[in-house]
């Protein structure tokens, strides 16, 4: 697939990595992210095949990460459909909204017939008013990075450790850049504390962001 | 002086093919294992002896750059902050390591400190190497050591959005971290010069 983007194969004599050395950072960081957009396809692509034999442990907490980021998806792509926000704050929520939409895509995929489905949300005005959105998107963000610290250890395979851990460290970033957009400080501790699932649930359903949980049935379209 | 810039340009340069052997590691890591890399304690004190010559070159940096006193403003309270959870990372992997702990290697920073400007440019890929570094290892650490490693890399990350936003480049520029293996993170670190 060309758009699994290796940067490996393109730079085999180092010359075109030297072209981008040379270039600021911003463009570095461009080029790169065509990279991981090959990156998510990977995440997906190199658990197809192995899909049928996933750890039932595993999909659990597949299913877990992707509720969470199906709320983070829900959240950003709200607020872009509102436009209420300017400047910094709508940068950072077009950019991290893009990676929320990417890492739904990927677990979907990893998942398949086994991934949740979508729950239906409403941000209760959240979405609207750039203070709410501040202080909403900092605990959400940090609260993923608690989440998927904690499970972490508990995942089985390696297939999905490593991209569950390339996830974490991302969300960490998000966090802090919507910290410093909220005046608070990016990185307030030396250690980053894990939360459990028990208890980022019971977070998440604290907020009444989840209006409908979406059936586990599926309702046949049509009667008669 | 231009010698000396480009420390940290080499860094830049190894994250770009950084990129490459993330990519790459995930897609193989469903295939198979690779050999040699099964979670073991004696691998957990290699990975942690890794993770504390990072710690080592951070604490290091930060220390050097609030030496010096070119920082101001918001640059200076992030090295300050920054530099105590460097301080503290590496207090924390001595501990754990114990007598197997590596000891602190011989820095040099060149001019990579002397000014504002090339302490955000060389704190922003230093952060960034070692986010990448640490999560290229994690997956090769049992369990308990995963867990702890997981506390410091996600901070680390942190300090790499909190440079980048300082520096007005973008603080999360992909949707999943590159990764870099200690092999590429060593060798960047000695090709810069800070390691002796």
């Amino acid at each position: 697939m060309s758009d699994d983007l290796r940067l490996g194969d393109l730079d085999v004599d180092g010359a075109l990595e030297e072209a981008i050395a040379a270039l600021h950072g911003e463009t570095r960081s461009a080029f790169l992210r065509r990279a991981v957009v090959g990156g998510a396809a990977l995440l997906a692509a190199s658990a197809a095949p192995a899909q049928a034999a996933i750890d039932r442990r595993d999909v659990a907490i597949l299913n877990y990460a992707l509720t969470l980021e199906y709320i983070q998806e829900s959240f950003y792509g709200e607020v872009e459909r509102i436009g209420a926000l300017t400047g910094g704050l709508a940068e950072q929520a077009r950019v991290v909204g893009a990676h929320e939409r990417a890492h739904v895509k990927a677990f979907r995929q990893v998942l398949g017939a086994r991934a949740v489905k979508r729950p239906r949300f409403d941000f209760r005005g959240a979405t609207e008013d750039s203070d709410r959105f501040r202080r909403t998107a900092v605990a959400f963000e940090d609260l993923a990075v608690a989440a998927y610290k904690g499970q972490a250890p508990l995942i089985q395979s390696r297939a999905y450790l490593v991209p569950a851990l390339a996830i974490h460290t991302v969300e960490a970033r998000h966090a802090a850049w919507i910290r410093r957009l909220a005046g608070i400080t990016p990185a307030a501790d030396a250690f980053d504390q894990p939360r459990s699932k028990k208890s980022t649930l019971g977070i998440v359903a604290a907020t009444k962001f989840e209006v409908m949980k979406p059936s586990s049935r599926r309702r046949p379209r049509f009667t008669g | 002086m231009n010698e000396r810039r480009t420390r940290a340009e080499i860094f830049e340069r190894a994250l770009l093919t950084g990129g490459a052997v993330a990519a790459g590691g995930i897609a193989v890591a469903a295939v198979a294992d690779p050999a040699g890399s099964q979670p073991s304690p004696a691998q957990d004190a290699e990975l942690l002896n890794f993770a504390l010559l990072i710690e080592y070159v951070q604490a290091g940096f930060y220390a050097d750059a609030l030496r010096r006193g070119s920082l101001t403003g918001e640059v200076r309270a992030f090295a300050r902050r920054v530099g105590a959870h460097e301080r503290a990372h590496v207090a924390f992997l001595r501990k754990a390591l114990g007598g197997k702990a590596r000891k602190a290697p011989e820095l040099d920073f060149g001019d990579d400190t002397t000014s504002p400007e090339r302490f955000t440019d060389a704190s922003l890929k230093l952060e960034d190497l070692a986010v990448a570094g640490y999560n290229a290892a994690a997956p090769n650490l049992t369990k308990p050591a995963l867990a702890a490693a997981a506390k410091i890399v996600s901070v680390e990350a942190r300090h790499a959005a909190w440079i980048r936003a300082i520096a007005g480049v973008t603080p999360a520029p992909d949707a999943s971290e590159p990764q870099l293996s200690a092999q590429r993170v060593m060798k960047t670190l000695k090709g810069s010069g800070y390691l002796g």
